[in-house]
């Protein structure tokens, strides 16, 4: 059973959102989270197998920050679809 | 599917309430149905009739209104939250004998129950945190 985590601050809302991720799920940023990807130590990056990290397209536009490979930009319509395909949904804020 | 949204941030300090939006419009726009809105904590202010941001910023508080009001949805705010933020409608205003009401049309002031209620009615409860 795969999990989609939301989360939209970086700090201790990641870094939980982070510890509870396991393998297959999926994690998406949103909001302030999205600044992440300008940390150069990120735990993104040591995730378990088979995690995808999404990130919300714009609302890292509206921040200026770039997403690049292995993050994927999505926008509202994929993330209805990752909430669809995935049994639960945790919000981590 | 069936959804549910649950909102804690204010139009004022928390971008929760715009996700929110953008995200409801994105579920209709599938065919998907929302089975619930909740607003809890400061996402209460959402529901309030007499802010009124600056003419050159989205009136995030009409815009949920009239989502709420075109797709006939089942808004719900929290009474404990809202009445200790200023937030009441006519009968809470009576009954506390409070100067005036502000709860927009389309929205019901009702207890923490119904986010538990709308949990168990939707295939999936989404949550914006503030």
């Amino acid at each position: 059973m795969s999990t989609l985590h939301t989360t939209n601050k970086p700090g201790q809302a990641l870094e939980l959102c982070l510890r509870a991720v396991a393998s297959g799920d999926s994690v998406l940023l949103i909001e302030d989270a999205v600044y992440e990807l300008l940390s150069p130590v990120t735990r993104l990056n040591a995730l378990p197998d088979g995690c995808s990290i999404y990130v919300l397209d714009i609302d890292a536009k509206a921040r200026g920050v770039k997403v690049s490979e292995p993050f994927e930009a999505i926008n509202y319509d994929r993330f209805v679809s990752l909430c669809v395909d995935n049994e639960k949904v945790l919000s981590w804020f | 599917m069936k959804f549910a949204l649950a909102v804690y941030g204010a139009p004022a300090n928390s971008q929760a309430t715009q996700s929110a939006l953008h995200f409801a419009r994105a579920l209709v726009a599938q065919g998907h149905e929302i089975v619930r809105l909740f607003f809890y904590q400061d996402g209460v202010n959402t529901a309030t009739a007499i802010a009124q941001p600056p003419q050159d910023e989205s009136n995030l508080s009409e815009e949920w209104q009239q989502f709420v009001q075109a797709h006939n949805l089942d808004a719900v705010v929290c009474i404990a939250a809202a009445l200790r933020r200023g937030v009441v409608g006519q009968a809470e205003a009576e009954r506390y004998k409070l100067p005036g009401n502000n709860l927009r049309k389309g929205y019901e002031l009702s207890g923490l129950g119904q986010l538990l209620d709308g949990a168990l009615m939707a295939d999936r409860l989404i949550t914006f945190g503030a």
